[in-house]
């Protein structure tokens, strides 16, 4: 795959998704690890997208089996919610709800890019991160 | 084809080619993935709302939960769209990832498909199992 006539380009991530999509993902991450090559913002973010739905993912069924408490009863389950005060649980709480938010709000800038190509992707790249953690620093208090 | 028309940016082409092979989610799958991700946004939020604000929240224990569902029927459905929804993007994306490690053939998607519509079915049952005690107790 020729891709020389597209490094004059602009656009980064435009030369990565070309070059990429001729390899598989694992491929992608170990030539870019080694050869010392910058990924553009946009491939960063396509990356962190997928580790954090697969991170939302695995939270969801670990939520549900510690909600299956309640077929054991109400003081089994009861207890078991108890633990959730622990300060290291709230801690994960505060990390779940970044990676929540982050993916939330890149999922929006998928979006958007969608419904208009013309949108300018580093600029919402910039706004979805911001708004993460903006929104990250509100919800502390409220875990907390 | 011009190359760039074909794989120009793999987050945003499929409003622009939803035909079929391993590349792409088709027009579902796409649907499905981003359609769910917006409503799940709404879903998302309500939860928490009635997690940390609504008159019954706050404690978790097993009688806020319960009253928090008996108290209005929309708090139901909150819930029980949240446990669709959730899978529905969780499952589809998790194709995703597989097609982007692109090492499918065209009937291991199929599998793939078949094996992630069966999860989807049991966690939503197991979901609907957990909602119903918390209504009306087994033990």
């Amino acid at each position: 795959l020729d891709i020389s006539p597209l490094k004059k380009g602009r656009d980064k991530n435009m030369i990565y998704r070309i070059y990429f999509n001729k390899k598989t993902v694992l491929q992608k991450i170990i030539d870019r690890t080694f050869t010392g090559d910058k990924m553009g913002l946009g491939a960063y973010l396509w990356v962190a997208h997928r580790i954090s739905g697969l991170v939302l993912l695995l939270f969801f069924v670990v939520h549900l089996f510690t909600l299956s408490s309640i077929i054991d009863g109400e003081t089994i389950f009861d207890r078991k919610m108890k633990l959730m005060d622990a300060t290291w649980i709230k801690v994960g709480e505060v990390i779940l709800i970044a990676v929540l938010l982050f993916h939330c709000f890149n999922g929006l800038r998928l979006i958007l890019m969608n419904l208009f190509p013309r949108s300018n992707e580093n600029v919402l790249a910039y706004i979805s991160i911001i708004a993460s953690i903006v929104f990250t620093l509100v919800v502390i208090p409220i875990i907390f | 084809m011009n190359i760039l028309t074909k794989e120009v940016n793999v987050d945003r082409p499929p409003a622009f080619r939803f035909g079929g092979g391993n590349e792409t989610l088709g027009l579902w799958g796409w649907f499905g993935l981003y359609l769910s991700g917006a409503v799940l946004l709404f879903f998302i939020l309500s939860h928490l709302w009635v997690i940390h604000y609504s008159p019954t929240g706050h404690e978790l224990t097993w009688k806020s939960i319960f009253e928090s569902f008996k108290a209005h029927y929309i708090i139901r459905i909150i819930d029980i769209g949240l446990l669709v929804f959730c899978i529905i993007h969780g499952l589809i994306g998790f194709r995703r990832i597989i097609l982007d490690l692109d090492f499918l053939s065209k009937s291991g998607d199929n599998w793939v498909i078949g094996g992630l519509t069966i999860i989807g079915i049991i966690l939503f049952i197991f979901g609907l199992v957990i909602f119903g005690n918390f209504i009306s107790p087994s033990v």
